[in-house]
């Protein structure tokens, strides 16, 4: 038939361009303020104040991790720790302790310790260490690391490799140390991967260096003073 | 050029801006780790003035008990954290008249930490911050609070007979000394007057530095 001969007109969209530029001009505008609005609050300041962080505990690892306290209690404190920090050894020794009696003793509150080990090869030496203390003794492993933050000296400066962190987990009561050298020996790329990813992890919230903390949905830089650790807490009981 | 054709690519044009203006809002509201530059003073041309600033002769101590006045006086923030962004070493050694001079163990280091600091007497220079940042040499002087300028350390003041010369891994530097940046396993030589036996260009920095 004729009319089929006749090839069909080329149909104009050049009117539907400007709609359109305006559509997806929208929608990048609005991906780039929803995006900004979700990230607002969420970097840390310079460990000088408890920041209104955009951050979940509930998405923090925790399965598998060494933890002092009731598995189910109703807080957890994520902490991210180097052995050879300073100020984690401060935390540890004086803030932690209060801590421990008024929240962990009592049943509300449960600490992870999560690896953070950036500042020398002593740091990761005892990260993995305390892997294989806590996957062989679980029950010694909070005795094992108070031990080695007293020990903590200045970086290098005699205590944090391997010869000294074994003697003093044989100081350690409960503790098979041997076993625990053993179990270092034959986990070591186990381990180190299990660090590594914790550091990232924290990295990925925001934790900018040791010590960090994550609790409810808030993210604390630095081992600031009880009282900022004790409102975080309490805001979540 | 038809009107609609004008119309796409005015709008097409308009739409790059609009989204490049939105990308450096975002990106200033909302400073990431990696591009997380600090506000820290810029190096001062001239430290006198700074409190306790020393201007006396060697040895020096780590001057912790002004430290915090200092760090206020450069913008330097007090860290209750060793930061972990940014995460370097250089090494320090200081030289008057042949003589090795002591870098003391703890410069920066009063109940807080400044982002750059000692932790021994190795000269070793720790940079750890939870922000990128560009420290310089002359931020570390101020830190320690001893008179450190183009021409002068402590009460040490260059002469013709006496030069201050800087040297950054066993090469003489003829710039601003004040202003060179601290970067990875720089080894600096500081020299007063008569030249040491040799100039340090290396150090064996431990495992992990």
């Amino acid at each position: 038939m004729p009319e089929n001969n006749v090839p069909a007109p080329a149909r104009d969209y050049s009117n539907l361009y400007t709609p359109m530029a305006i559509v997806l001009a929208g929608v990048v505008i609005g991906a780039f303020v929803m995006v900004g609005l979700s990230k607002m609050g969420a970097t840390a300041g310079a460990g000088g104040g408890v920041p209104t962080a955009k951050v979940d505990i509930a998405d923090v690892k925790v399965d598998g991790i060494p933890f002092i306290g009731n598995a189910d209690a109703p807080v957890t404190l994520a902490y991210w720790s180097d052995y050879q920090c300073p100020f984690c050894q401060q935390y540890e020794l004086d803030t932690m302790m209060d801590l421990k009696t008024a929240y962990v003793d009592t049943g509300k509150m449960k600490i992870v310790f999560k690896d953070y080990a950036f500042l020398s090869e002593d740091s990761t030496t005892a990260a993995v260490w305390g892997r294989a203390v806590w996957d062989l003794f679980p029950a010694q492993y909070f005795a094992w690391r108070v031990a080695m933050y007293e020990a903590q000296d200045e970086e290098h400066g005699g205590f944090g490799n391997e010869p000294t962190i074994l003697a003093l987990t044989k100081s350690v009561a409960g503790i098979n140390a041997s076993a625990v050298q053993a179990r270092v020996a034959s986990n070591m790329e186990q381990y180190l991967a299990l660090i590594d990813a914790d550091r990232q992890e924290g990295t990925s919230f925001g934790v900018q260096g040791t010590p960090g903390f994550i609790t409810g949905k808030i993210l604390i830089p630095g081992s600031l003073p009880l009282a900022e650790f004790k409102a975080a807490i309490d805001s979540q009981l | 050029m038809s009107r609609n054709e004008k119309l796409f690519w005015g709008t097409f044009t308009a739409l790059i801006v609009v989204g490049f203006v939105a990308a450096v809002v975002y990106r200033v509201k909302n400073p990431t780790v990696s591009s997380n530059i600090s506000t820290i003073g810029a190096t001062l041309a001239d430290p006198a003035g700074l409190p306790g600033l020393l201007t006396s002769n060697a040895p020096w101590t780590s001057n912790s008990e002004t430290i915090s006045e200092r760090m206020d006086a450069i913008s330097m923030p007090k860290l209750s954290m060793e930061g972990a962004v940014m995460h370097i070493h250089q090494q320090l050694n200081i030289f008057v008249d042949g003589a090795n001079v002591p870098v003391p163990a703890n410069i920066g280091i009063a109940g807080f930490f400044s982002p750059v600091h000692t932790h021994d007497t190795t000269g070793v220079v720790h940079v750890e911050a939870p922000f990128v940042a560009k420290f310089t040499l002359g931020h570390f002087f101020d830190i320690w609070g001893v008179r450190f300028t183009q021409d002068c350390i402590g009460s040490y003041c260059a002469s013709e007979s006496k030069p201050l010369r800087l040297y950054i891994n066993g090469t003489l530097f003829s710039g601003d000394y004040r202003t060179v940046e601290l970067k990875a396993h720089d080894v600096y030589a500081l020299v007063y007057g008569t030249l040491p036996q040799s100039i340090p260009s290396t150090f064996a920095f431990p495992a992990g530095y």
